[in-house]
């Protein structure tokens, strides 16, 4: 009796327990793929909870961006944007030489925006091909991996949607499935949380990526691509968000593609 | 017979940084203070800078986009912005405190792609002005992932100095990388603060005065390295009659092991 008693009394602390363990905001594996409906996002669009990021690319891997084309053409587009700016302009590719002026530097000093350079590959003593982003907001935190050939970079934002809102937008260039693994390996927390991938993804394995984004990962992915170039678009979300459209467009003679994201799920 | 024995000087002097450099990367490394562009423009900045040929420049007291009655000339300008087009290194930038409609803060060039970094505040007892620093790692070309640290002590109290010095040393203290600590510390060597820092840090630079450039009469520009077991200094020199700030730039040549 009397060690019923115990147990009796402590249910409730075991009752309070297991309630905080709810509560605790360390993520847990993610989704479960059989409870999807729960995090489902509505149909309806929030504008106000969404942000949008421009990739400029050929999607194709045709080299420096900038070799053929002009930057003014770029510092016209940063500037005629009005209403919901874009939160990062991103440049593929971007090859920086070493010792050389990039044209970024020139973008950034013209366009008056900050700059910063997503390396695809190990440092070279010659060129190191990779990504530009461009922003015009303060960037406390520009987070990083070089693993074993998996490279990925992203700058930490607060977005202005409803509520000010942390989000770290990534670039890599994704050309086999080990770097996708290696980058959940290594950032798996933060892109359960508030990191964003915008990357480039060679077609041919493109739906092995996608497959294992979503079931390995539980993230969300949305692409891009006609299926005639070399690489297509990929966008990576965590749960609460989701990738509401992506539109290509084109200034000038710059082929460019608009990324809009949606925070949907607050806590 | 003098023009023989300065030419075998430099042959030896010149295999020995030859023979130094075979062995790992040789970086040549700047910290500089501004003063905010007040006694020149960024071109003439970057020109000089350029001239050097610098590897990583830690930069203080940099404005981005501020209205300054004291630097007309500089309104509106992001410095780094600048700094890194006309010297074609990349740049970043870290907001120390909101001024005079844009910011101020700290700034770092690199001719290497800088792969991660972050604006730290340092401690602040709320009575001075809030400090920062920025820890940039940075991928060499031989694979070798380096921490480099930019930063601006406080100026007006010794005891804010010292706690800024031992929140640098916790926070750097798991950094797995090699660690190099540059920038305008606001002390002279014979202090607290600066044996607090020779504690675990090894200085790079000698004890020629950099500060002011109109009446040189303190050293508070340094550049550390930790460990120093792979740094193998090959020179440093407080380059003096550069008056292009109140400060003088300081440059050490090292061999990275």
């Amino acid at each position: 009796m009397r060690r019923v008693l115990e147990i009796l009394a402590l249910l409730p602390t075991m009752f309070l327990l297991l309630s905080c363990e709810g509560n605790d905001p360390t993520p847990g594996p993610g989704p479960d793929p059989g409870k999807e409906d729960v995090l489902t996002p509505p149909e309806e669009v929030k504008s106000a909870n969404v942000f949008v990021v421009d990739m400029f690319s050929t999607l194709e891997d045709d080299g420096d961006f900038f070799a053929m084309r002009d930057v003014a053409s770029a510092t016209q587009h940063i500037a005629g944007q009005s209403g919901k700016r874009p939160l990062i302009y991103m440049f593929d590719r971007a090859d920086f030489k070493v010792g050389k002026s990039h044209p970024l530097n020139k973008l950034s000093y013209t366009a008056n925006i900050y700059q910063l350079f997503a390396q695809h590959e190990p440092t070279s003593a010659d060129v190191t091909k990779g990504t530009a982003m461009a922003t015009q907001y303060p960037v406390n935190l520009y987070d990083g991996l070089a693993e074993d050939g998996a490279y990925m970079s992203g700058l930490k934002i607060s977005a202005p949607l409803t509520t000010t809102t942390p989000v770290c937008i990534y670039t890599s260039r994704i050309s086999s499935l080990d770097q996708m693994k290696q980058i959940y390996d290594a950032k798996s927390m933060k892109l359960l949380n508030d990191g964003v991938i915008v990357a480039l993804v060679d077609n041919a394995i493109k739906a092995e990526v996608v497959k294992y984004v979503e079931q390995t990962m539980s993230l969300r992915a949305a692409t891009y691509g006609s299926g005639d170039t070399k690489l297509d678009l990929l966008v990576v979300v965590p749960p609460a968000y989701v990738c509401r459209s992506i539109e290509s467009g084109k200034t000038a003679n710059l082929p460019y593609y608009r990324v809009s994201i949606e925070k949907w799920l607050w806590e | 017979m003098k023009r023989i024995i300065t030419l075998i000087s430099i042959l030896f002097a010149s295999a020995a940084v030859m023979s130094a450099a075979e062995k790992g990367d040789t970086l040549k490394l700047m910290t500089y203070n501004l003063r905010f562009g007040e006694l020149a423009s960024m071109e003439q900045i970057a020109e000089y800078i350029s001239s050097q040929q610098p590897d990583i420049v830690a930069l203080q007291e940099c404005d981005w986009a501020t209205n300054r009655t004291r630097a007309p000339h500089q309104n509106g300008v992001k410095f780094v912005n600048e700094l890194a087009y006309h010297t074609g290194m990349f740049g970043i930038y870290g907001k120390s405190i909101n001024y005079a409609g844009g910011y101020y803060g700290i700034g770092l060039l690199s001719r290497y792609p800088i792969l991660r970094y972050e604006r730290v505040l340092l401690p602040n007892d709320g009575k001075t002005e809030q400090r920062s620093m920025l820890v940039a790692d940075i991928e060499l070309p031989d694979g070798q992932v380096i921490t480099f640290v930019n930063t601006h002590l406080e100026v007006k109290t010794a005891q804010m100095r010292i706690e800024q010095v031992q929140f640098i040393n916790e926070y750097l203290k798991d950094c797995p990388n090699q660690l190099f600590l540059a920038g305008d510390m606001n002390a002279i060597p014979d202090t607290e603060e600066m044996e607090m820092l020779r504690q675990g840090w090894t200085d790079l630079t000698d004890r020629v005065f950099t500060y002011s450039t109109s009446k040189p009469q303190i050293k508070i520009d340094y550049i550390y390295a930790k460990p120093a077991e792979n740094v193998e200094l090959l020179g440093t020199a407080v380059k003096e009659g550069v008056m292009l700030s109140d400060h003088f730039p300081v440059i050490s040549t090292i061999v990275l092991h």
